[in-house]
């Protein structure tokens, strides 16, 4: 078994993740609102609140998923059904996916 | 965890050229194809699909419709797929008419793999060219031959 981890950067292609997960049968995924560092800085710890104008343009979107999956081809799949859904990571950064062997659950 | 294949839910003689352009008159010409269907014990269940309408437009944009149902008195998966060229307006979520529907029913107590076909769908026709292709083909057999590659 393998736990995955995804990190969405952009909104318009959350849907798309979602999807893809339920297309492999990962339906039972807990997804987290994030906050990424920089804007984490800035609006939560004062010191750093300058930093805001220079984060006025950049996104604030990230969400987090986490998920069991059985095996690694799940997870081929998972990236093939990513691609299928019309994202270029190559192209654009929209996700990153990380995952390891899980040796206990209890 | 394996993904579905579309092709393993679909007939070719569940396919069809919609004619009408209006949406709840669309969805009953794909009704009459699923509803002959012994695997629908219950011959009513339209209203069903309506119901699920009035939640929110199964039409999800880019031309594309999916209305489906859930219910226990259906025995196995049933799916038709209706093409229109001229498009029908559905209240899709883009306000676009819809040119491809294919309308699912399932079993209740088959929910994970309910879910699973409802997304190979959508993951299967969120291909551009692909959709072009099944709206410009000119006859079943072009169509079921999309799929069935897909």
């Amino acid at each position: 078994m393998y736990q995955v981890i995804i990190f969405i950067y952009h909104e318009r292609y959350y849907e798309n993740i979602m999807t893809a997960l339920t297309d492999i049968g990962a339906h039972t995924a807990f997804v987290i609102e994030g906050l990424n560092m920089a804007n984490a800085l800035a609006f939560n710890v004062p010191i750093f609140a300058g930093l805001r104008a220079e984060l006025q343009h950049s996104p604030k979107f990230c969400k987090i998923i986490f998920t069991l999956v059985d095996d690694k081809e799940s997870i081929d799949e998972l990236v093939e059904s990513i691609k299928d859904s019309g994202i270029n990571n190559k192209k654009e950064k929209v996700f990153t996916l990380t995952y390891h062997k899980v040796t206990k659950i209890e | 965890m394996a993904r579905v294949k579309i092709s393993n839910y679909l007939k070719k003689g569940n396919i069809q050229f919609i004619k009408s352009s209006k949406k709840k008159e669309a969805l009953k010409e794909l009704f009459e194809i699923i509803n002959n269907d012994p695997k629908l014990e219950d011959k009513n269940l339209f209203k069903e699909f309506l119901k699920r309408e009035k939640i929110m437009s199964t039409g999800i944009g880019v031309g594309i419709a999916i209305p489906h149902i859930k219910h226990s008195t259906i025995k196995d998966f049933v799916v038709a797929i209706g093409i229109s060229k001229k498009g029908i307006k559905f209240d899709a979520i883009d306000n676009m008419p819809v040119h491809i529907i294919i309308m699912v029913a399932a079993p209740a107590h088959k929910h994970s793999e309910y879910l699973k076909l409802l997304a190979r769908i959508v993951l299967v026709l969120k291909n551009n060219d692909l959709r072009k292709k099944i709206i410009a083909s000119k006859n079943i057999d072009e169509i079921y031959t999309q799929f069935t590659n897909a």
